[in-house]
């Protein structure tokens, strides 16, 4: 599904450089479910973003689906994360000006579907999430856990191959944070989908299939 | 995607209401302005009375006389001898109107003191600009040459002496000579320079007949064709006239340049024309008004700019967030302009009523007499050009340099 060969990520300011990913070598099998963990700054979240194709790395190759990545122009890599891949993020990052449903409607819209049928697909998104209920209403109007499902259902609405989540419950309080892990997992088991997830949580990487562990931007094994 | 865009933009500024108003507030302000200086300039270009058709004629008002090095310039109206000698034997006009510049009479109506604006004219004059009479008639040739003591008074004239409107047959006494009445015509605004007077006579009505022998004067002359395209041949017979066949006897002042101009060449020679030129600069004028207008809204549009990158700041994360999905950075610039075009369109809807408003107040006050503000297709579309190339101006820097962000970058600022 997906192979990292010698990725190595360096940040240049005015005098210092900082090497956040050191020599990266990782493979990722189809509909496998991994954690990756380690401690704050070690470079997860790079990894992360360089896996989603969100970031470029300074060095090494990136392979998805036997092609390789580092040739692709930008609008061929926009097009790749449209369809591939759906992101969720720690703090939701929802767009507070949308309702529900055209949050959740949003990936869609780079793509070419009629309005009526993104607008059931969304709902089926938010159908699986169990937020069908709350379809009209704003962000600000959902509690955290509801805000992190409609980022989950906006996540799935396009039926990605890979799903990358940085620290997905890492904002909420346990049992919200389980209700997110169970969503993640009926997607995992029922979808077959590829789901690299970023989390400090040692309790929630054990019920992933694999853990990989960073340490000062290197994989540790 | 375009009715999604208009959709998102809608709701954004729903949401961000008091961003929405700054925005409105300075748009609507210069827009506003930009619509009422448009309106004004399309009053002059085009006017709606008795020069509304003049794109049929040329008009002479100007006469610059020279030595042979250009030393003495001499600047006036023409006299009738000029005008006499050198435009009335013109072959390619249709008609050639005579008349003289308004000038300012002082008379006594009911022991008080009024100012008004006489004009003397030939026949022509009534064939080639489109008065429009509320009562009787123009003089014909007839009376013109025979000097009959006729006039033709606007509806403002007639009510400041009678009360009334319906004066044909009335008479007024106009510097110690007494005319009847044979007509009345509806007011017409100074903007319409040729038209404007408030009593118009015929200029064989003079007192003395010294004019005739006069190379500089207060003289002017309409040259009219019904066909637009054979004006062009007037103007260069006017000016081989003038450069070949000129005379001034008894006179060191040998050189002559005139011009028949239509009214953009009359404003283009007004600003930047050279008296000792034939050269019209309407090119200069056309861009230096755009010009004009750019810089115009160039400092509104930096203020726009401003307020729009901060704007767009605030939803960094959404940015983010669209590019994750997968938006491109052209899909991005081209939602962030749209919904700046949006707003501008909003904004110059605002406008526009408010200039309404202004206009009205503009004609109520009397401070130009008799205008009339009246909007057409043609000052809509060329406010919703200025709109328009505001909304770009002040869009789409922002919109490329918000657009183009890293959305690692974007996603970590929306925290």
């Amino acid at each position: 599904m997906l192979h990292l060969t010698n990725i190595s990520k360096t940040y240049q300011t005015d005098k210092i450089e900082t090497t956040a990913l050191s020599n990266i070598d990782l493979s990722i099998k189809k509909g496998e479910f991994i954690s990756v963990m380690g401690p704050s700054g070690c470079g997860k979240s790079t990894l992360l973003n360089i896996i989603g194709l969100l970031d470029q790395p300074s060095d090494g190759q990136i392979t998805v689906a036997g092609q390789q990545i580092t040739s692709y122009k930008d609008k061929d890599i926009t097009q790749l994360r449209n369809e591939k891949i759906g992101f969720i993020f720690q703090s939701f990052h929802l767009i507070s000006d949308l309702r529900v449903i055209d949050n959740v409607e949003l990936p869609l819209l780079y793509r070419k579907i009629s309005a009526k049928k993104r607008r059931q697909m969304a709902l089926e998104a938010l159908e699986k999430v169990g937020l069908s209920a709350r379809t009209l209403h704003y962000p600000n109007q959902l509690s955290g856990g509801q805000q992190q499902r409609v980022a989950v259902a906006r996540a799935i609405v396009g039926k990605p191959k890979l799903l990358l989540a940085d620290e997905p419950t890492g904002n909420l309080d346990s049992h919200m944070g389980d209700e997110i892990m169970k969503i993640i997992e009926s997607l995992h088991k029922n979808h077959e989908t590829t789901i690299v997830m970023v989390t400090h949580d040692e309790a929630m990487a054990k019920r992933t299939e694999r853990i990989v562990r960073v340490f000062d931007g290197q994989l540790v094994h | 995607m375009l009715k999604n865009y208009l959709m998102t933009a809608w709701k954004v500024f729903q949401r961000r209401k008091f961003f929405t108003f700054i925005n409105l507030f300075g748009i609507c302000i210069t827009l506003t302005i930009i619509v009422v200086a448009t309106r004004v300039a399309d009053n002059n270009l085009y006017p709606t009375g008795p020069e509304k058709n003049n794109e049929h004629f040329l008009v002479i008002s100007k006469l610059t006389l020279t030595d042979d090095k250009q030393q003495n310039i001499d600047s006036s109206y023409p006299g009738f001898k000029f005008i006499n000698d050198y435009v009335l034997p013109l072959k390619a006009p249709e008609i050639i109107s005579v008349y003289t510049k308004s000038n300012t009479i002082s008379s006594f109506i009911k022991e008080l003191k009024i100012k008004q604006q006489l004009r003397r004219t030939d026949a022509n004059y009534w064939k080639v600009l489109q008065f429009e009479f509320v009562h009787g008639q123009s003089f014909d040739q007839q009376q013109f040459d025979l000097g009959h003591s006729v006039a033709v008074i606007n509806q403002h004239t007639a009510l400041q002496y009678f009360d009334r409107t319906d004066v044909v047959g009335e008479q007024i006494d106009l510097q110690n000579q007494r005319f009847e009445i044979i007509g009345v015509v509806k007011n017409v605004p100074p903007t319409e320079l040729n038209a404007h007077s408030d009593i118009w006579v015929p200029f064989t009505t003079l007192p003395t007949t010294a004019y005739r022998h006069q190379m500089r004067g207060n003289f002017q002359a309409i040259l009219y064709h019904s066909n637009p395209e054979r004006l062009k041949d007037a103007q260069l017979e006017f000016i081989n006239r003038l450069k070949h066949e000129f005379v001034n006897e008894n006179s060191e002042m040998t050189k002559a340049f005139s011009y028949a101009d239509n009214k953009l060449e009359e404003m283009a020679r007004d600003f930047f024309g050279e008296e000792t030129s034939f050269e019209t600069h309407i090119q200069t004028l056309i861009i230096f008004s755009i010009l004009l207008s750019l810089l115009f809204m160039l400092l509104p549009s930096i203020n726009m700019v401003n307020l729009n990158i901060s704007r767009i700041m605030e939803r960094s994360s959404e940015i983010g967030v669209r590019k994750a999905f997968g938006a491109s950075t052209s899909q991005l610039v081209w939602q962030f302009i749209i919904e700046n075009i949006l707003l501008t369109l909003i904004g110059g809807t605002m406008a526009f009523s408010l200039s309404i408003f202004i206009l009205n107040g503009i004609e109520i006050s009397g401070l130009i007499p008799y205008v009339e503000f009246t909007f057409n297709f043609r000052v809509f579309a060329v406010s919703l050009l200025m709109i328009l190339i505001f909304a770009l101006v002040s869009g789409v820097y922002p919109a490329f340099k918000m657009a183009r962000l890293d959305p690692v970058i974007a996603l970590k600022r929306g925290l």
